[in-house]
């Protein structure tokens, strides 16, 4: 089908190769994607800070530029929650028909790319408590060919949080800590995620401290995950 | 000027301290996982748990919509058999009424089991300062009065203190060296307490809950202090949040049911004490006087809008066990009385937005207390919802209200988009020197590089 | 105004929202020897000695009450004040030993509550197990404040 692809600002600035993977996945899925020229941010940022009026003049740039005709595909958890479950009520408008990319490209067949490897996936919070969406990404990486080994603490938050990632930076750096920690713990060989925000984070955290690499799910299951 | 403000750095310098101290953060790690599991396994063998949640919150929120009447309910009921109550809007007036009390009965000894409330209002220094000596008989707040600290922990106080600091504080206390074993520390601490609860004059409470239909104040301890504080002194006061009333048994069963397992995950705590009114005829034992002390303290503030949920919460702790960041900042870092995510929420509300304002944002919104609240008050978007009110009240700093009107007005065209994301990308190798670029990279993290080319270009 | 009027004058000034009635579970039927199994189980797993028939033969201070009732559930045991029972004697000592009826077993507190009925004792005690705190390095210590070692005797009808 058609479907309309939303980058998120962190994939658009930060992950272009990630949202590159998602919309490959998706045309490899028989899909033809759409790219709305005017996409920018959907305000989450700003919204999450308690400054709705910010993130509302932001968020209009979502309706102005995409279609209510086609789905919306987007390869993060927390800005599809957004999307999905707070832009409605801060715009006053329909909601659209959001998917997360791994919820939408459940059951698709994929490559073997990661035959033999092992693989630890972090549930980023708005996709595990606000979307419930937790068995897609693992079946699917799975259906890569992945060994996955839980974490020990898959509950907790990898410690982002927008800005309080520098309202309490320490505090931040510490979470980070213990979810590398943790992949490592299971001798996972990548941590793999499918929210950019936590994505930048651990890597940011790991490049400095040292860690297993960071990939994001689009990544893993398009050009495996030493790409 | 409220004894539980938290002025702006407080909560990031308290937890930075935590950070470092090693024990501490063991001590964290080990006792929050510790009731995390247990509270999952408890509930896991309730059955239909959800049903039970949304029972438990229709009890409290039901409660909360004809408070005043079932407030009433509750006095009337306790006079009716006995007890004394009084009306306490303020922390002052409650505690000038059991002052009041303790004084009119000559006591010079108070034995106090856990309450959140007295520290709340702050009550053993005005004890202390009428000549009324209060002593804490659970164990863990025991110890942490003997060491001059505050709780961390709503049910597991002391959560930091090791055992050598036990043994430290109760040879000092005792007058005899006690060696640092369990067993002993126990001997010694049940020795020295008993000494208390046989010769106070005086035994202060909390109340866990207050059954309106009876007249009785309902104890949920492990220890048994609750019940010796209870039934040996003359005198027995009881300290009660007016939010924490229930109107019949037959709903405080349903709230008994998911307290303990979701604060420690018992099934039911060792004593489950109902209370109503003083000794009756014949008694040997029991207070002759029996007060209840019912407290406001800004409780009326929350009867407003979204935040009345708050009033809902039965202080399980599940909320804390379950948090990420009071898993790593600690109970102080909050406020010497009430912490994690019900803490971070209540606060706010009881002292003002001005008084408090980085509690709602010591939080990433994970979103794991709303989950894990048996009475399902939503704790994370009630975080939100304050976080709107700092803006929307003009707490939020004039600088950050300008930095998110900058940024959302250079983003909300594509062109603004594309002329502020390129000037970042120009500007980047300064990023780490100002700024929230600044505070991201020196906690130790590698500043996020801007691509090349965005995707919407790489992509035509 | 009085000061009960003063303190409920902002509570009746605010909003009243419609909250749906909760939905009680039924009250459970059983009762007596066929919760004896149950009782005896859960009283054990929380840490009490359940004796079947016969009162233990023990050190001569323990304090030995007669409960109420027991509860199926939780194995908890239900003391009452009453001049015949004061508090301080399931308090104090360091064993103590409860006397409960088989008869008297209820499922579990929604059934005892429903049975007690508006009018409660002075002290109403539901104890499951000896006193215990995991206040010290968060590990399990018995016998603070109240008994260390406790004891639940169970009498059958016949039995008396």
């Amino acid at each position: 089908m058609r479907v309309q692809l939303f980058a998120t600002c962190l994939g658009d600035l930060v992950l272009p190769e990630a949202v590159a993977d998602a919309e490959a996945l998706l045309r490899g899925a028989g899909h033809e994607v759409v790219f709305p020229a005017g996409q920018v941010c959907c305000g989450q940022p700003a919204f999450n800070a308690g400054h709705r009026r910010a993130a509302a003049r932001v968020a209009r740039t979502f309706v102005r530029a995409f279609s209510r005709e086609l789905p919306v595909v987007v390869p993060s958890g927390s800005c599809a929650t957004m999307l999905s479950h707070c832009l409605p009520e801060l715009l006053g408008v329909e909601p659209y028909e959001v998917y997360e990319l791994s919820a939408f490209l459940a059951g698709t067949a994929l490559p073997r790319l990661n035959d033999g490897r092992t693989i630890a996936y972090h549930d980023s919070c708005h996709m595990l408590r606000e979307l419930g969406i937790s068995d897609q990404p693992r079946a699917l990486l799975e259906a890569s060919g992945a060994t996955l080994v839980a974490l020990r603490r898959p509950d907790l938050c990898c410690g982002f949080g927008g800005t309080f990632s520098v309202r309490q930076p320490e505090i931040s750096v510490a979470m980070a800590d213990d979810k590398l920690g943790d992949a490592a713990a299971v001798a996972a060989e990548v941590l793999v995620t499918a929210d950019p925000g936590c994505l930048v984070h651990l890597r940011a955290r790991a490049e400095q401290a040292g860690g297993p690499r960071v990939v994001h799910l689009a990544t893993a299951l398009a050009r495996g995950i030493d790409a | 000027m409220s004894a539980l403000d938290q002025p702006p750095g407080a909560f990031r310098a308290r937890a930075r301290d935590a950070l470092a101290a090693e024990r501490m953060q063991a001590a964290l790690d080990s006792s929050t996982l510790r009731l995390y599991d247990h509270r999952v396994a408890a509930w896991d063998g309730l059955g239909d748990v959800e049903a039970l949640r949304e029972t438990a919150r229709r009890i409290r929120e039901g409660t909360l919509a004809r408070l005043d009447d079932h407030l009433e309910a509750f006095a009337d009921a306790v006079e009716a058999r006995g007890g004394t109550v009084f009306f306490a809007r303020t922390a002052e007036e409650a505690r000038a009424y059991v002052v009041d009390v303790c004084t009119r009965a000559g006591a010079r000894l108070a034995v106090k089991s856990k309450s959140m409330l007295s520290e709340e209002i702050g009550l053993n220094a005005a004890l202390e300062a009428a000549g009324v000596h209060a002593v804490e008989t659970d164990l863990g707040e025991y110890l942490l009065q003997l060491a001059g600290k505050h709780p961390a922990h709503i049910v597991a106080p002391a959560i930091e203190l090791t055992k050598e600091d036990c043994a430290e504080l109760l040879s000092r206390a005792g007058g005899v060296s006690v060696e640092p074993e369990l067993e002993a520390l126990t001997a010694a601490a049940r020795a020295q307490l008993r000494e208390a609860f046989k010769t106070a004059d005086v035994g202060i409470t909390g109340a866990n809950f207050a059954v309106a239909e009876t007249g009785s104040i309902c104890l949920v301890t492990n220890e048994g202090n609750g019940r010796l504080v209870s039934s040996l002194p003359r005198v027995c006061i009881s300290l009660l949040g007016m939010e924490r009333v229930v109107p019949t048994t037959a709903e405080l069963a349903i709230l008994l049911r998911l307290l303990a397992r979701s604060g420690t995950g018992q099934p039911l705590t060792v004593y489950t004490t109902l209370l109503t009114g003083p000794r009756r005829e014949g008694e040997e034992d029991g207070p002759e006087e029996s007060h209840v002390v019912i407290i406001d303290n800004g409780r009326t503030n929350l009867l407003r809008g979204r935040y009345r949920t708050m009033l809902s919460c039965i202080r399980c702790g599940a909320c804390l066990n379950t948090c990420p960041i009071y898993r790593r900042a600690g109970g102080n870092a909050y406020s010497d009385v009430y912490s994690g995510p019900m803490g971070a929420v209540l606060l706010p509300l009881l002292v003002g937005l001005r008084q408090a304002p980085a509690l709602p944002h010591a939080s990433s919104l994970c979103g794991a207390c709303t989950a894990a609240c048996p009475v399902k008050i939503p704790l994370h978007e009630l975080l939100l919802d304050l976080r709107r009110d700092l803006v929307a009240e003009g707490v939020a700093s004039r600088r950050e209200r300008l930095a998110f009107a900058l940024w959302s007005l250079a983003w909300s065209r594509p062109w603004g988009y594309r002329l502020a994301t390129s000037a970042a990308r120009l500007g980047q190798r300064f990023g780490a020197l100002a700024g929230p670029g600044r505070v991201w990279a020196s906690a130790g993290r590698a500043l996020p590089r801007l691509a090349r080319r965005r995707y919407r270009d790489v992509r035509r | 105004m009085s000061t009960r009027d003063e303190f409920l004058a902002p509570i009746r000034a605010a909003e009243r929202p419609e909250v749906p009635e909760p939905e009680l579970p039924p009250l459970r039927t059983g009762r007596g020897a066929a919760l004896v199994e149950q009782f005896a189980a859960a009283a054990e797993a929380a840490g009490a000695h359940v004796h079947r028939g016969a009162t233990p033969d023990l050190a001569g201070d323990a304090g030995v009450s007669r409960a109420l009732y027991g509860l199926a559930d939780t194995g908890s045991v239900v003391l009452a004040a009453s001049p015949d029972e004061p508090r301080a004697r399931s308090l104090l000592p360091w064993t103590h030993v409860t006397l409960l009826r088989v008869e008297d077993i209820l499922p579990g507190l929604a059934e005892l509550f429903a049975e007690l009925g508006p009018e409660l004792p002075s002290a109403l005690a539901i104890v499951t197990g000896p006193s215990r705190s995991a206040d010290i390095e968060q590990r399990l210590a018995v016998g603070v404040h109240g008994p260390g070692e406790v004891h639940v005797a169970l009498l059958d009808p016949v039995a008396r």
